[in-house]
């Protein structure tokens, strides 16, 4: 891993003194101040209960502490010229000259390489059966799929699906909280504990090992994501288009998401 | 007391498990009610999107027209703007309160039914409905499947004279939490007069991105 990374990483989580598990902050509509208070309502979950649904309307939703937000806004503004300037035109004309199989194979196959991520982080969340189904789609995709180039797993019917679990997971499982919200340029919308959650991963990843060198390494990543990208920019674009604010819309939609994810 | 008990115990407890019983029927009897209600008005929506008249410039505006009727009783727009200003509500006029809705459900309109090209062969599977404790809401739980792939979405309902879709959870975000955080960042800022003008200018924005089209 790139040396400067790391501290950087440790930096950033003691900065945002990592908040209890899934603590929504809602304070009253006089207190604007951030930070944990102790008449504040939280819940379990982003989504409040039936039950609970009608609390919040006398709760301010402040869904995740930001203290980074200038930073924040100002990589929210990068990231979003470099998608319209840069990453939307590059993807355009790599749909139009690759075919539709082409993608979707090279899609399987840094999937089912990457099957390592998901296999760990399930055990680690003591989901053993969800790992054997990890193992299971990996050996047949790596085998009959060739090399994972074809998802045959999805069509074996006692194959059940499972979630993709990923490290930032298991850290929520483990009741570590979000911390702070953070954008990072190009990779984008994150937390403190996700961010240490996507360091955990690459040490995960067999692109890690398999090559002496870093460019070659980062050039398979990029390209991973890159291939997969009309379907990122789907999501961004729905959810822009109906924002009225689209930065903190993208922020709530990205930790609303991820706390699902970690309940599931 | 003990008396009391030995000698009433049982038919107490009897009548108490028959009350309870009841209240959960009647829990779930509403979470009936309010899926059939839901299910009847997603049909009569594809049923309209399978209409070819979509497709023709000169008879689009009356479909959309018919579909937006149709939206506009399954979905309390009072619920919603209500609960995406949150606390702040309470502080807006009848008449700020009054065009908020008005703005806010232009919006809605403009973002889910401007960009409506017709039926491509989606469809909706009910998995289950969970009733609160008191029956007075439901949410439904559904996925949308679509090329193939389903998206989880669930819609949460309150009985009001009839029963009303008041947030829709896709993939667990919460698209009223979703607008309140939006909303927020709007208000610490501004107020009321400024979040209507900012919804208007974004539902006449996304207007103008689709008659480009």
């Amino acid at each position: 891993m790139n040396r400067s990374l790391f501290p950087m990483l440790c930096l950033l989580a003691a900065l945002c003194a990592i908040q209890p598990a899934s603590a929504v902050t809602l304070s009253p509509t006089q207190a604007q101040s951030q930070g944990a208070r102790d008449d504040e309502t939280a819940v379990s979950s982003s989504v409040p209960s039936l039950d609970d649904d009608d609390e919040f309307l006398d709760a301010v939703g402040r869904i995740v502490p930001d203290p980074l937000e200038g930073w924040n806004r100002a990589m929210f503004t990068f990231n979003d010229a470099f998608i319209e300037y840069a990453a939307r035109p590059l993807n355009e004309g790599y749909v139009y000259v690759t075919p539709d199989f082409v993608r979707a194979g090279i899609s399987n196959f840094f999937h089912n390489a990457a099957f390592p991520v998901r296999f760990v982080n399930n055990l680690l969340q003591g989901r053993p059966r969800a790992a054997g189904v990890e193992m299971s789609r990996f050996l047949l995709n790596t085998t009959a799929g060739l090399g994972g180039l074809f998802d045959v797993a999805r069509r074996h019917k006692p194959i059940v699906h499972v979630e993709d679990e990923d490290m930032g997971q298991t850290l929520g499982v483990w009741g570590i909280g979000e911390g702070c919200y953070i954008v990072w340029p190009v990779i984008g919308p994150s937390t403190a504990r996700d961010s240490l959650g996507m360091a955990g991963d690459y040490f995960l990843s067999p692109g890690t090992y398999v090559q002496d060198y870093a460019e070659v390494m980062w050039g398979l990543y990029v390209f991973e994501v890159f291939n997969d990208l009309d379907k990122t920019l789907d999501l961004y674009d729905n959810l822009k288009r109906a924002a009225v604010e689209p930065y903190s819309s993208v922020r709530d939609a990205y930790v609303q998401y991820r706390r699902a994810q970690i309940e599931k | 007391m003990t008396r009391l008990i030995r000698n009433y115990g049982a038919p107490l407890l009897l009548a108490a498990a028959l009350i309870f019983s009841m209240a959960a029927g009647q829990a779930a009897a509403s979470a009936a009610e309010a899926r059939a209600i839901l299910e009847t008005t997603i049909n009569q929506v594809f049923d309209e999107m399978k209409k070819p008249e979509l497709q023709n410039p000169d008879e689009r505006d009356a479909v959309l027209d018919r579909i937006e009727n149709i939206v506009r009783s399954l979905f309390s727009f009072e619920e919603l703007s209500m609960r995406t200003v949150g606390p702040a509500w309470k502080n807006f006029s009848a008449d700020q309160k009054k065009r908020f809705i008005d703005a806010f459900g232009d919006l809605l309109r403009e973002r889910y039914l401007g960009s409506l090209d017709g039926y491509s062969g989606e469809t909706v599977s009910y998995l289950g409905e969970t009733s609160s404790t008191k029956g007075d809401r439901v949410e439904v739980q559904t996925n949308i499947i679509v090329d193939n792939k389903p998206v989880p979405v669930n819609y949460r309902m309150l009985k009001k004279d009839r029963w009303l879709v008041y947030d829709v959870i896709i993939e667990g975000v919460s698209m009223v939490q979703n607008y309140r955080s939006q909303f927020q960042t709007v208000l610490d800022k501004g107020d009321a007069e400024q979040l209507i003008s900012l919804v208007r200018d974004k539902a006449a924005e996304t207007r103008a991105e689709q008659n480009k089209k």
